[in-house]
This record gives structure tokens, sequence and C-alpha cells, in this order.
């Protein structure tokens, strides 16, 4: 009589050395094509209302040429009930088209209307994706953005702009995790520094995020868990840990 | 390399043929088995929160299988269609690469691949949990998601099945033999890589 487990076990190497046939072990690019599509083109469902205004945003960005750090103007979604900013739509899009003018000493806005750390600026939106370095925007529509990405001529190998599609959702929550994380070191910083004024603002910063209107429209899935009470409870090493991996793509 | 994909190459190279054998395992057939480990990869590199280690990140992509498995059996419930049901058993798993002891261990994982696909979906997931992941009745209920009285039952059914099948194979008591190695709520909530990106 064999044991069950030994035969498990048994049934579990001889049919494991199968993946070797496999063309998913032959070319992981598919796999990993299907988490970037994830990651950055999920199609999104957004209410009737977000798209009045992204769409009304839309219209004021197509008459005012994109012009720097802030990316495409995007409507200062209001966030929760203790957001310290609503700020309106024209007010945040002047704030990130001016935040390339020169250093300021207000904070960056985020394109969803909540401040980054002091010394931080808004970044590109195009910026923010894998591969994007060096890219442009193009154009968007209520529920997309397309970025010029640069990317090899397959034919020649010179490098050619290819424009790519993206779901806003997609990038607004990219944006908004680009903030939480920039929140996080500013969270570590100060908790290292003893700067317990600076780390209590990091702690009030880093609590909006699952209230975010983006994270609550898009994807509520990133604010839950018990990671944000764990960092803003005083768990540095785990915060920076959080900085090593989830953050470390920016 | 990206942080993720660094850990998906990594958990593909190292933990690769194990997580394949557990989803053969499961589906007995060599493409449905590559596409449930491919969905469970995305599944758990596409969003989430950073798995504290290789670990980790196996027993949550072993975990995405098992519930995927439970999903498609759902839906093939409801649309059913057509499965390779073991037809490639024969002719492929004796194709793989030999081991000094090939036959042997081919014969076995045979019988034993063939008794399983007699199993209703859930009975072969639970029997599998239980045995190849070594998790208690509990463990394998919050896996799949299911009371740990229905585990039991599909247990219990499942060892009646698999003995008159295979008489020789000793399945002990279902419900109390356990050593959970590594309990997939050690990573609850956790997905290999971080949000965005």
């Amino acid at each position: 009589m064999s044991d069950a487990r030994d035969a498990f076990q048994n049934l579990q190497e001889v049919t494991g050395r199968g993946l070797t046939a496999t063309a998913l072990y032959a070319d992981l690019d598919e796999v990993e094509r299907r988490i970037a599509r994830h990651r950055t083109g999920r199609v999104v469902l957004s209410s009737f209302a977000a798209l009045a205004v992204v769409g009304g945003v839309a219209f004021a960005a197509m008459s005012s040429p994109f012009t720097g750090d802030a990316g495409p103007a995007v409507p200062p979604a209001p966030t929760s009930a203790t957001s310290t900013s609503a700020a309106p739509t024209a007010q945040a899009s002047d704030e990130a088209q001016t935040s390339d003018a020169g250093p300021t000493r207000e904070p960056s806005m985020s394109v969803f209307g909540e401040p980054y750390p002091a010394g931080v600026k808004t970044p590109e939106l195009v910026s923010l994706l894998t591969g994007g370095e060096g890219g442009t925007y193009l154009s968007e529509t209520d529920t997309t953005y397309t970025f010029g990405l640069l990317r090899p001529d397959p034919t020649d190998g010179h490098t050619v702009e290819v424009p790519i599609t993206f779901s806003k959702g997609d990038i607004l929550v990219l944006a908004a995790t680009h903030w939480q994380c920039s929140w996080i070191s500013e969270y570590v910083r100060t908790s290292e520094a003893d700067d317990a004024e600076g780390t209590a603002a990091a702690a009030l910063e880093l609590e909006k995020f699952p209230d975010l209107n983006v994270i609550q429209t898009y994807n509520p899935q990133l604010g839950e868990g018990d990671y944000i009470p764990r960092i803003v409870g005083g768990d540095v090493e785990y915060a920076k840990r959080w900085l090593n991996g989830s953050c470390s793509g920016f | 390399m990206s942080a993720w994909r660094g850990l998906l190459d990594q958990l593909v190279r190292e933990r690769g043929r194990a997580l394949f054998g557990y989803a053969y395992a499961l589906t007995g057939d060599r493409y449905d088995a590559e596409d449930l480990l491919q969905d469970a990869l995305v599944r758990a590199f596409r969003s989430g929160r950073t798995a504290s280690s290789l670990d980790a990140a196996h027993v949550y992509v072993k975990r995405a299988i098992a519930t995927s498995f439970i999903d498609r059996a759902r839906r093939a419930s409801v649309r059913p269609r057509a499965s390779g049901f073991g037809s490639d058993l024969q002719d492929w798993v004796w194709a793989l690469p030999a081991s000094p002891d090939h036959a042997g261990n081919v014969e076995s994982a045979l019988d034993l691949q063939q008794a399983l696909l007699t199993l209703a979906p859930r009975e072969r997931a639970c029997i599998v949990l239980r045995f190849m992941d070594d998790l208690t009745v509990d463990a394998v209920a919050d896996a799949l998601g299911l009371a740990p009285g229905t585990v039991k039952r599909y247990l219990s059914d499942a060892r009646e099945k698999l003995r008159a099948v295979l008489p020789g194979l000793d399945l002990g008591d279902v419900e109390t033999v356990s050593v959970q190695t590594v309990s997939a709520k050690s990573v609850s909530g956790e997905t290999p890589e971080g949000s965005g990106r």
C-alpha cells in the first residue's frame, strides 16, 4: 500500500516536468504582456458623472496644448470627506501646467487634486508608464489617453514614436499610486528625521488614499488591506519594504 | 527588469515545474494546465500587494490555480466544452524527460491521474490540496472559499471513489492527517508585486 502523499508528490513531479514542453516556458513574454495589459490597459467603467467631468476637461485640454510636467489636464476629482483639497479643474490644471516653470514653494498638485510632498513635482503621466521615458502626451477621449511611446522600429532598429492608447482610469490609478508612494517616502523620511509634524502630515495624506475618488471609482481594492494602517501606525521598516516593492517601479 | 518581472521569472524558473504539475493534477490535460498556470500567474501579478518572498508568491499562485480551476469547472458546468480529459496522458507523459526510475514513477502517476479524473472538479480540488499541499481541512476550505463541512464531504466522497479505483493507495483519514507547511493565509491579501506600473 502506498502513501497518498508520496503518490501525489510523484504525480506532481512527473507531470511537472512537462512544463519545459509548453509555450509558456519557452516564451514568458505573453504572460508578461498580459500582466502589463492588466496593469495599464484594463477596461474600466466610469460613471456618467465622471464621464461628464472628464469630457469637459478633455475639451479644455484640447484648447490648451499639453506642455509640461503635469501631464494632461485631469479633473481634480472630489476626494473624501477628509480631503483638504478640492481645487476646481482650472486651478488644478493651471497649477500643474505651471509646475515646470521653476521651483515653487507651493506643493505640486496631483492630477486628482491632492498635494504632493514639498519638493516633489507632479510627474508627466506618460513617465509613469513602463517604457514611458521620453514619451509624449498625444490626445485623450472621455475614457482614454493616447501617448506616443518610444519603441525600436523592428525594420531598422531606429527609435520611433508609437501611439498607444490606455484606459484613463488605469492611468489615473497609476498617478494615485505614484502619489501614495511619494507620501510613503515622505513618511519614512520624516520618521527617520524625528520630524513628528512631518510624519503626522504624511500619515494624514496616506490615510486619504482609500477614499480618493479615482481609487473608489476605478480600483477600490487598492485601498483595502491593512498596509496603510500598518504604515501610518509607525512600522517604518514595513514602509521601506513597501517602497522597495510596490513603489520600486517609479 | 522591473521587480514584478524579476519575481515572475524566478518563480517560473524555480517553481514552474511544481506549479505546472499542480495544475496538471487538477486538469489532467496539458493545455488546460498551461492555460490554468498562465491565468494564475496573470492573476497573481496583475495588481495587489508585494509578497514577502518567493515562497509567498508560490503559495499565492497555487491558490490562484485552485480557485481558477473551480471557477472554470463552474463555468464548464453551465457551458460544457470539449476537454482532453486525460487523453494526452499516455502519449505525452511517457515522452517526458526520463529519470532513473522513470517507468515506475510514470506508471503510478498515470494511475493516480486517471483516478483523479473520475472525481468531480471540487472533489478533485479538495483532494489535491489536501494531499499535494498538505493542507488541513480548514485551509482547503479557506483556499477554495468553501465551508469546512463541505470540504469534509468532498474529501470523504473523493476518498471512497479513489479507494474503489486504487485500492492500494493509503489515503488514511483524509480529515485529520495534516502537516500544513505554508498557510495560504500567510499571504492573504498579497500578490507577488505591488500595484501600479
